[in-house]
């Protein structure tokens, strides 16, 4: 017989399918509407923010919504700029929390554009009300530049694609430091390349585009040529450009399976040895309610894009990598890769092509092995247990069968390059400043050379128009995500009188939520608490031979546990009983013993 | 006598009259010598074992007084704000001792163990007062240098000191951390509940229990399957704090610092102690910060206890993995530490002991390739049978006898809250693990004899010879001879194999009017001598500067310039020879115009 009454019922947390379903009517008669119109920005990047523009974007952007937006800093870069952090909503125990960043790569130009428009788009242009409910689910973290010292350069003159961290570093180990880095001869603002002519050189011109240099093959005639990155020996030893700035890749600093430099060139010293790495992983240290990551970054080489293997994932996260998968792709209108293989059975992603970050562990204690050692996004899923993404949001590629479909009696000579081939199109008739033209210069060392070749600014530059429609993508990509959190919530509390002042105690807990509270992964890192339920007693009650705290495992989504206390107290007394979890949600309830007699 | 250690002594002999510091110390008179009989300028106190404020004011003082021979610097705070101190020992009159074959040796990185920092002590003891008096110390201190970190672990030894304890506690540093995962931190510590100021164990009369009564009835014995039971037991003395049915499942303190180093490093769920990640505890931060900024460190010693053990890498992988040639380098130097340490034994530490992921040992042989041990200090030597084994029963008579009962706390009733009747007793928290203190110097004076050697076997570089012949008119060759006189070779293979090496670099500087035509090595042996006098088979930018790659100890390596000299005479060069780890050695001025 029950004869408890619950008393004060109150949810931290949302109802999630009436939610999402808001969310999502919310979201589509925005998202072709979103547009931000573009910001002042130095030397043609239009559309594109530097540091100072950043910061001032974000503080404004933050002190617009004070309620629900705060800018803070995890740290400072190497040459002491702030990592930035923007919070939206607020944390409270066992709720989840999504982390976006982006530019670990300093030449993820549009990753990291993408990543502030992202947020810009939630405040500024989905509808206030949903982004309250969103926020009620979980917690947003933002760090939309993860390395601003290398995305800089892309704003200085001549501008550089600089992937590395700026730390000093002694690539060529001759006690000097960053002694010799590429130079721009022909003074055109950027570091393009030199060609010289050389009977044993190992290039030559392409037969269907004379700029265009193509590897030499056997058998084939001459001129032959030696190519360079445009530069000079300036430490005058017999090498060029071996020791440019910088040299330390975030997205190889980072503990999982990292590797040292003789393996993974651009790993650093050690795992964490950077300011950067550094402050990320203590970021995620102090906020074990991160669920879910999502790491943005992007690709010009289309081949390389998919590294992740979601197939390799314990098993049972592997059922779940594969829901999130499969709702993801819904919300995101694009293929979610989660088995992609480098050589290639996928065609040219285009933006959004998203991987999971995962791999297995090894069953036996010795370095699990990542595909790409020592990033974020590994650590983040093996070390943390936290749901982990690196969408690729923009992988610039131009299209490559117009070119490559040479018949046999087609006049014109085969390339040998379709990939630059395209390229050289696609600049010609876009933006011919991305082809420099070969023309001589006479170099101190190597004599008279050509200069001349690729600049990197349209493999690594999106358009500025494609911007705001990849982050109402990205934004898409966040709200889904939103909408996959666990949510622990107690399902049933009951008061029975077992005999005299004995009272037996019963609670159920479910999971309302959709991803498990806490993955397989996150229970094997044994770094993070179960489910915990504690009654708290009024004075004068006590518990009977039972601790007032118990740990309730993890749940899968619409799964029941259930835990009981005895206790010794009388008729009229309030009981409330708290459960949550590290990262899946939160509930209490409290129950007002009854006076009759008798169990049930 | 090994061979590696004639080898060294026969080096020693070539060598010594022709280091450059025993020169200047003699020319200048600098150093007066003084004989052995007086007693040593600053003694340090072994009949004590050193709190953490104590080791402070000694290293002060010490660097006080003997200011041109230390530098006493803190290289980072503990958690809890203590400063991790760092003595360097060298000479700073003859030459800068960053610059030199330097020793890395730390101690105490587990709080419990705490001789390890009288161990340091003991190392700059006995160089600081022998040197000037002593010439073997006096050239040591000008020809390497040692970088001491008596104690990494400064809060846990506080806590050793400050806190009721065992022998076992606290291992590791004061981060907080949940270990039973009950959302409370670090809230199941032990206590000493009978207020006898110790941590001892805890035993319950149960004829279900694991253990059974040894030969002596104060030994607990893990029963055999057949075996009635007769105690049940409880390592740690305490009470269950937050009312789980569990003891002292989560002290104080979370992250085991000698596996928080960045090298074959796991996760906490593989190498329990871990941490989040490496370098994660400022103590080991502020080591790999200091580690990396000073490439001449060749050699590591990081102290433990006990079980005297010379422990050698890896710790994450078998020795079977060690290169032949380093593994040759480090048998020539336990060998030897078993000679100079009776009762040690030598081994690998994955093959001997355990596997240890993300050590000081791999972190120093792996990374920087450093020739690193770990000695475990001290244990009991009272084999009273003579079965090679010591027995519980035999310890507990070495302590009936010899240390009046000391380190054995009797079994003694006491009511716990929890458990009802149990009886309190075990080994003291000052023995087993750590000497008793009579003990003390022995331990510290060997040891430290085992450093002193390790730190002799360093790689050196000495400019042996410089022979000038004349090839044309205006051409000399210049042949100049380079030997290592140290036993570890100028980097380990592993360090070659992992593209850590760099190599050792001659320059020759000329006085005017001298052209340096080429430079390159050359067969050292004369009978090799080639015929042509243009040994440049690579493009040299800089024929002033020649690579020699890396010379193995006790070798000799030779290069060859091509110069061309002026008329006139008067012509001069100066060959300054570099190295990451075995110095720079640096000729005196040589006569071109010879012959």
């Amino acid at each position: 017989m029950i004869i408890g009454r619950p008393v004060d019922t109150f949810r931290t947390i949302w109802n999630h399918r009436r939610v999402m379903n808001r969310l999502k009517l919310a979201l589509i008669p925005l998202a072709g509407a979103f547009s931000i119109a573009a910001a002042a920005v130095p030397d043609g990047l239009d559309g594109y923010e530097g540091y100072a523009a950043l910061s001032e974007r974000l503080e404004t952007l933050t002190g617009a919504h004070p309620h629900i937006a705060t800018l803070s800093s995890i740290g400072k870069s190497f040459e002491g700029r702030d990592l930035w952090l923007v919070t939206l909503g607020e944390h409270a125990q066992g709720k989840p929390a999504i982390y976006l960043d982006a530019a670990h790569d300093g030449s993820d130009l549009v990753a990291g554009e993408v990543a502030t428009r992202t947020l810009r788009y939630l405040l500024e242009a989905f509808p206030p009300d949903s982004l309250i409910d969103l926020l009620e689910i979980a917690t947003l973290y933002a760090i939309p530049r993860a390395n601003p010292d290398g995305v800089e350069r892309a704003f200085a003159s001549p501008a550089r694609f600089q992937s590395a961290l700026v730390r000093h570093m002694d690539d060529d180990r001759d006690d000097e430091i960053d002694e010799d880095g590429p130079n721009d001869l022909d003074g055109d603002g950027a570091i393009t390349s030199l060609r010289v002519e050389d009977p044993g050189g190992s290039w030559r011109k392409d037969d269907a585009d004379p700029r265009l240099m193509v590897e030499r093959e056997p058998g084939d005639e001459g001129p032959f040529y030696r190519l360079y990155v445009e530069g000079l020996d300036d430490d005058a030893d017999g090498l060029m450009n071996e020791d440019p700035e910088g040299g330390v890749h975030l997205q190889h600093n980072f503990p999982q399976g990292w590797e040292m430099e003789h393996a993974q060139p651009g790993a650093g010293p050690f795992a964490a040895s950077e300011l950067e790495t550094l402050a990320l992983l203590e970021f995620f240290v102090g906020h074990p309610e991160i669920a879910t990551v999502i790491s943005l970054s992007q690709s010009d080489r289309p081949e390389r894009a998919g590294v992740g293997h979601s197939s390799r994932v314990p098993h049972a996260d592997a059922d779940s990598y594969g829901m999130l998968d499969g709702e993801l792709e819904s919300a995101f209108g694009r293929e979610i890769r989660t088995d992609y293989r480098s050589d290639g059975d996928a065609a040219f992603g285009g933006a959004g092509q998203l991987i999971p970050r995962a791999q297995k562990r090894s069953p036996t204690p010795t370095a699990p092995r990542a595909i790409v050692p020592g990033l974020l996004a590994e650590w983040t899923y093996f070390q943390a247990g936290a749901w982990s993404y690196m969408p690729q949001v923009w992988v610039s590629a131009p299209p490559v069968s117009a070119t490559s479909d040479t018949t046999l009696d087609s006049p014109e000579p085969e390339t040998r390059d379709p990939i630059g081939r395209a390229w050289l199109e696609w600049i010609d008739a876009n933006t011919p400043d991305g082809f420099a033209e070969w023309s001589p210069f006479d170099h101190p060392t190597l004599g008279p050379v050509e200069v001349g070749g690729f600049r990197a600014s349209p493999r690594r530059i999106a358009p500025p128009e494609a911007l705001d429609s990849l982050a109402t993508e990205t934004a898409r990509f966040v709200i889904a995500l939103a909408g996959e959190m666990p949510s622990l919530s107690i399902a049933e509390l009951r008061a029975t009188r077992e005999a005299g002042p004995l009272y037996r105690l019963t609670l159920t807990v479910t999971n309302t939520g959709k991803l498990p509270t806490l993955s397989v992964q996150g229970v094997a890192t044994e770094l993070y608490h179960p489910i915990l339920a504690e009654a708290r007693l009024p004075a004068g009650s006590e518990f009977v031979g039972c601790p007032d705290r118990v740990k309730l495992g993890k749940l899968d989504a619409g799964k029941r546990r259930t835990a009981e206390w005895l206790i010794r107290s009388s008729p009229g007394e309030v009981i409330t009983v708290h459960a949550w979890s590290v990262r899946g949600g939160r509930d209490t309830q409290s129950v007002t013993l009854g006076a009759g007699s008798g169990g049930d | 006598m090994t061979r590696a250690a004639t080898m060294l002594l026969l080096l020693l002999a070539i060598a010594m009259p022709l280091f450059p510091a025993d020169a200047l110390a003699r020319e200048e008179g600098s150093v007066r010598p003084v004989s052995l009989t007086e007693p040593y300028p600053y003694p340090i106190d072994f009949k004590h074992f050193y709190t953490y404020e104590d080791l402070t004011t000694t290293l002060q003082r010490v660097s006080d007084a003997f200011p041109a021979i230390t530098h006493l610097r803190s290289i980072g705070k503990s958690r809890e704000g203590r400063d991790i101190w760092m003595i360097r020992l060298g000479d700073e009159e003859t030459g800068d001792p960053d610059t030199r074959p330097a020793i890395y040796v730390d101690g105490n990185i587990h709080g419990n163990e705490i001789q390890a920092s009288e161990v340091c002590l003991y190392v700059v003891h006995t160089l600081v007062n022998r040197f000037g008096r002593v010439d073997f110390v006096t050239d040591l201190l000008r020809s390497r240098t040692f970088y001491i970190v008596p104690s990494v672990n400064p809060d846990s030894r506080a806590a050793f000191f400050n806190e009721p304890n065992n022998p076992h506690s606290p291992r590791r540093n004061r981060r907080p951390f949940d270990d039973d995962l009950d959302g409370w931190i670090d809230e199941d510590d032990k206590e000493d509940i009978n207020g006898d100021g110790m941590i001892t164990m805890m035993r319950r009369p149960d004829p279900f229990g694991e253990f059974r009564t040894g030969d002596d009835p104060r030994v607990l014995e893990r029963r055999e399957p057949d075996e009635p039971g007769e105690w049940s037991m409880w390592w740690w003395e305490g009470i269950d704090n937050d009312g789980d049915g569990q003891i002292n499942e989560d002290t104080v303190g979370g992250v085991d610092m000698n596996r928080n180093f960045p090298a074959d490093c796991q996760p906490h769920n593989l190498q329990h102690g871990a941490g989040p990640y490496p370098t994660s505890e400022p103590e080991i931060r502020a080591i790999v910060s200091f580690i990396q900024k000073h490439r001449n460190i060749a050699a590591l010693q990081s102290f433990h206890n006990s079980g005297n053990l010379i422990l050698y890498p890896f710790g994450s992988r078998s020795f079977e993995n060690v290169p032949p040639r380093d593994q040759e380098v480090y048998r020539a130097i336990y060998q030897r530490g078993a000679e100079i340490l009776p009762h040690y034994d030598p081994g690998s530490i994955m093959d001997d002991l355990y596997r240890v992921y993300g050590s000081t040992v791999d972190y120093g042989y792996l990374h920087w390739g450093m020739i690193a041990f770990t000695n475990e200090l001290w244990d009991w030597v009272m084999d009273y049978d003579g079965n090679g084994q010591i027995s519980r029963e035999e310890r507990l008579r070495w302590n009936d006898e010899r240390l009046h009962g000391d380190a054995f706390v009797e079994w003694t009733p006491f009511t716990h809250p929890t458990l009802g009747e149990v009886e309190i007793g075990g080994w003291s928290q000052f023995h087993s693990r750590v000497p008793p203190v009579e003990f003390l110097e022995e331990m510290c004076r060997l040891n430290a004899d085992f450093v002193i050697f390790h730190a002799e076997a360093m790689p050196l570089l000495e400019i042996t010879r410089a022979e000038v012949e004349r090839v044309s008119d205006r051409v000399v060759a210049l042949d100049l001879f380079v030997a290592n006189t140290g036993v570890m070779d100028t980097y380990p293979v592993l360090s070659q194999q992992l593209g850590v090496a760099r190599p050792v670099v001659a320059l020759i500087d000329v006085s005017d009017g001298v052209r340096v035509l080429n430079g390159a090595t050359r067969p050292r042996d004369r009978a090799l001598r080639p015929t042509t006098y243009d040994p440049i088979d690579r493009r040299t930018p800089d024929p002033a500067r020649v690579e020699i790659g890396q010379i193995n100890g006790g070798t000799e390596q030779a290069i060859r310039w091509l110069l061309e000299i002026p008329d006139g005479g008067g012509a001069r060069a100066t060959v300054r020879v570099r190295s990451d780890k075995a110095g720079t050695a640096e000729s005196e001025a040589i006569d071109l115009d010879a012959r």
